[in-house]
């Protein structure tokens, strides 16, 4: 079975082997096989863990196969697979076919050794490897200013978040005595202890994983990363912006010790999770809103770490990973095709989405039953039923905001879309709705049990905020959430134009679609390079 | 002695009495190598006062470094500036053997992209970073030369610069200057050396210029010393691993 700790040195003999093929065709044959083979061992490594429950050690005990990796490794796997299979026929016409491939190999050979590291030291040079990779793909197309620039300010980004993680292990040490994940794993466990030392060791990785997963203040690098060739913001988006969320989970235990950092996190995942949905919306460019939407994501990863639901992250992180993978690569087809014809294909979305064939205005009354008290009910009802232990701390209350609002927004949309509300089309919208988040709770739920046993109630308890700030918080983002409901509502049936409050509207408008300005910034500094 | 070793290895920037690098090149990058051979047979000096005095002249000179790298554009000249800017990172490593391998490497990496540069001068007419672009689609050999010298000088795993540094300092419990130096060293070498990566190795290539590749066997004799060293640094790093 210790195969299966070779698993991150694998892409490395693919990158070797590449780079000594001069048949272009070989070069993914090369890789395809390979890849395959990881995706083999890890599942077969996966089903030993499903099985035996027992921690695959190799290297000296620098790298484990355990709990965590058999979620993700063979994840990482498979998308690896289908990301080499598309790019190898995408990238044909472009230059650098080969050098494209041996980054990329890179790129997986660091994200697996990231997941599978049972040292802090380890796993530093895996991030920064990543890092490094990530910047060559971003800047793939060398003879694109924007590629490069673009490039740059992910790479500066990730250079803080390398240096903040630095610090975390230098200071870890400093207090622990040791790197080795498995005795920090022990120790966590059993010293609980809150000093500010340890506290700023968790503040430290936290704000390091914020940085690699784009979150505020870091989080403008992502959404002018659509530079980057198809494939590559696939995997952007499915897996590097996920090593925020992997490296919360790998040292889970240290935030016992640290609700500090759990409420940063929390904190700062919230407020990405709102300002990036809205600065989306404003966003015309459809690339930049996709990367909007993926900060948005990173929000929530970090904000459900931050109330203590680590495994609701890491399956957060897999659900979107698929989903914005399976986007990207179907964007690229689209371009592919659209290339041929000009036409847009009318397939079911553009039925979907371009054809609105009548006009059903509801009443104010309807509004509030469909977008608000279907869903909390629905919602309330199977958290409660699948999740009981949430309901004794605050993240069963967070959860259920969080519910109400996506949900609410969901179906919201969906009547945007298609105004023909038959009854058809609202049970569809509910039985979908109710299939979706039964799946989100039961799988958050094994996935807790699975990864940290018992021990996940702890979490809960470590992430508690103080209930006067809660309820603040709670009461500012319903506050914002009906606010911008009513905004909908009174521009749908009111005439508004000319009036104080339309300008005000564009003056956030601006705010919103300019990306609060830092992009603008950016530039200005990286032309004075 | 120490202090003779520290003059050497840049503590005072002596690349102001050079105005011709082309010329004194190798014996710019030879001198800190001499600096590095006294040091090696030569005590770290005791007195707490002197040391941080030094210590802070280093670290001056460092920041002076950095931000006359940013007025010029000349690769010849970056190459040294690199050395200079790690002229600090002494005061960090505790274990005097590791700060040789760090500082070997560093000046190895530097001798590489000093070649880089001349062969740059030589061959294109020009070691001028805004000039000559898009090596990578032009001279892939060349570029990936340049690329090792410069992530090795970055400080990026898993080249021996950046191995021997996080071994160094992971369990050598700085104090809070040493933090800073670290902080400054890590900042200082990635801003250097990605702003000729950004503008040399990427971009459209110069079209007024005929771009000529190296050949296989050079690329080859660097890529095996560059492998050579990273193992080094891997040696050093299992120290601290295991």
């Amino acid at each position: 079975m210790e195969i299966v700790v070779s698993i991150p040195f694998i892409p490395l003999v693919i990158a070797a082997l590449i780079s000594f093929v001069d048949d272009k065709r070989s070069i993914p044959r090369i890789s395809m096989f390979f890849s395959g083979l990881i995706a083999i061992i890890s599942l077969v490594g996966t089903a030993y863990e499903f099985m035996f429950h027992k921690v695959i050690v190799g290297f000296y005990g620098t790298i484990v196969f355990d709990h965590l990796s058999s979620i993700l490794v063979p994840y990482v796997a498979l998308i690896g697979l289908v990301i080499r299979k598309y790019a190898s026929n995408y990238m044909w016409d472009e230059k650098g076919y080969k050098r494209f491939f041996i980054i990329l190999n890179f790129i997986f050979s660091s994200i697996y050794l990231m997941i599978m590291a049972n040292n802090l030291v380890v796993m530093f040079i895996a991030w920064q490897i990543l890092s490094l990779s990530l910047y060559f793909l971003i800047s793939f197309r060398v003879e694109s200013k924007d590629a490069v620039r673009f490039g740059s300010w992910a790479i500066t980004v990730h250079r803080i978040g390398d240096f903040l993680f630095l610090l975390g292990t230098v200071l870890t040490y400093k207090v622990y005595h040791t790197l080795n994940l498995q005795e920090l794993y022990r120790i966590w466990q059993t010293n609980i202890e809150h000093s500010t030392m340890v506290n700023a060791i968790a503040l430290l990785f936290v704000a390091s994983a914020m940085a690699k997963s784009a979150i505020i203040p870091f989080y403008f690098w992502l959404p002018y990363t659509s530079e980057a060739p198809t494939p590559v913001s696939a995997l952007m988006h499915a897996g590097i912006v996920n090593a925020g969320g992997i490296l919360l989970n790998k040292i889970a235990y240290l935030y016992l010790s640290s609700s500090i950092a759990l409420n940063t996190a929390f904190f700062f995942g919230i407020l990405t999770a709102i300002a990036a949905s809205v600065v989306m919306l404003s966003k015309p460019d459809i690339k930049r809103s996709l990367g909007y939407s993926t900060v948005g994501q990173m929000g929530y990863m970090i904000m459900e770490a931050g109330i203590g639901a680590f495994s609701v992250a890491i399956y957060h992180l897999i659900v979107h990973g698929i989903f914005k993978a399976s986007l990207f690569l179907e964007s690229g087809n689209v371009i592919h095709l659209a290339r041929k014809d000009p036409n847009i294909p009318k397939n079911l979305s553009y039925k979907l989405f371009s054809e609105e064939t009548e006009e059903n205005r509801k009443t104010i009354g309807e509004i509030v039953a469909i977008f608000t008290i279907i869903p909390i009910v629905l919602f309330t009802l199977i958290e409660f039923f699948i999740n009981r232990v949430q309901f004794q701390f605050q993240a069963g209350i967070i959860f259920l905001a969080f519910g109400w609002l996506t949900s609410a927004q969901l179906f919201l949309s969906f009547f945007k879309v298609s105004k023909n509300t038959s009854l058809k089309t609202i049970l569809g919208l509910i039985v979908s709705f109710v299939f979706i988040v039964l799946t989100y709770e039961f799988m958050g739920t094994t996935f807790e049990e699975y990864l940290y046993g018992p021990k996940y109630v702890e979490f809960y308890k470590a992430a508690s905020l103080s209930m006067p700030y809660l309820l603040v918080l709670l009461g500012i983002l319903i506050g914002v959430i009906v606010f911008g409901w009513a905004i909908i509502y009174y521009q749908s049936y009111k005439d508004a134009s000319g009036t104080r409050f339309e300008k005000l509207r564009w003056a956030f408008y601006k705010i919103f679609s300019r990306g609060f300005f830092l992009p603008d910034l950016l530039i200005r500094y990286f032309k004075l390079l | 002695m120490f202090y003779v070793a520290l003059v050497f290895m840049g503590l005072v920037p002596y690349y102001f009495a050079v105005k011709d690098f082309k010329r004194y090149g190798s014996t710019l990058l030879a001198l800190p190598f001499i600096g590095l051979g006294v040091y090696h047979f030569d005590d770290v000096i005791q007195n707490e006062l002197v040391y941080r005095i030094l210590e802070g002249a280093a670290f001056f000179t460092s920041i002076l470094t950095f931000f006359m790298s940013y007025k010029t554009k000349n690769l010849i000249k970056l190459s040294y500036y690199f050395v200079f800017v790690n002229v600090v990172a002494l005061f960090i490593f505790k274990d005097k053997w590791m700060f040789e391998l760090y500082f070997g490497s560093l000046i190895f990496s530097a001798f590489s992209l000093y070649l880089v540069a001349t062969y740059m001068d030589k061959v294109f007419g020009s070691a001028n970073i805004d000039s000559i672009t898009g090596l990578v689609l032009k001279a892939p050999k060349l570029a990936l030369f340049l690329r090792f010298s410069l992530m090795n000088l970055g400080l990026y795993p898993p080249f021996a610069n950046a191995l021997i540094m996080t071994a160094s300092i992971v369990k050598s419990h700085l104090s809070l200057d040493g933090y800073l130096i670290m902080g400054w060293v890590f900042f200082a070498n990635f801003f250097m050396a990605f702003r000729i990566m950004s503008k040399s190795l990427f971009g459209k290539p110069n079209e007024l210029l005929t771009y000529k590749d190296i050949g296989q066997a050079y690329l080859w004799v660097f890529t095996v010393l560059f492998l050579a060293l990273t193992l080094v640094g891997f040696y050093s790093l299992m120290e601290v691993l295991i």
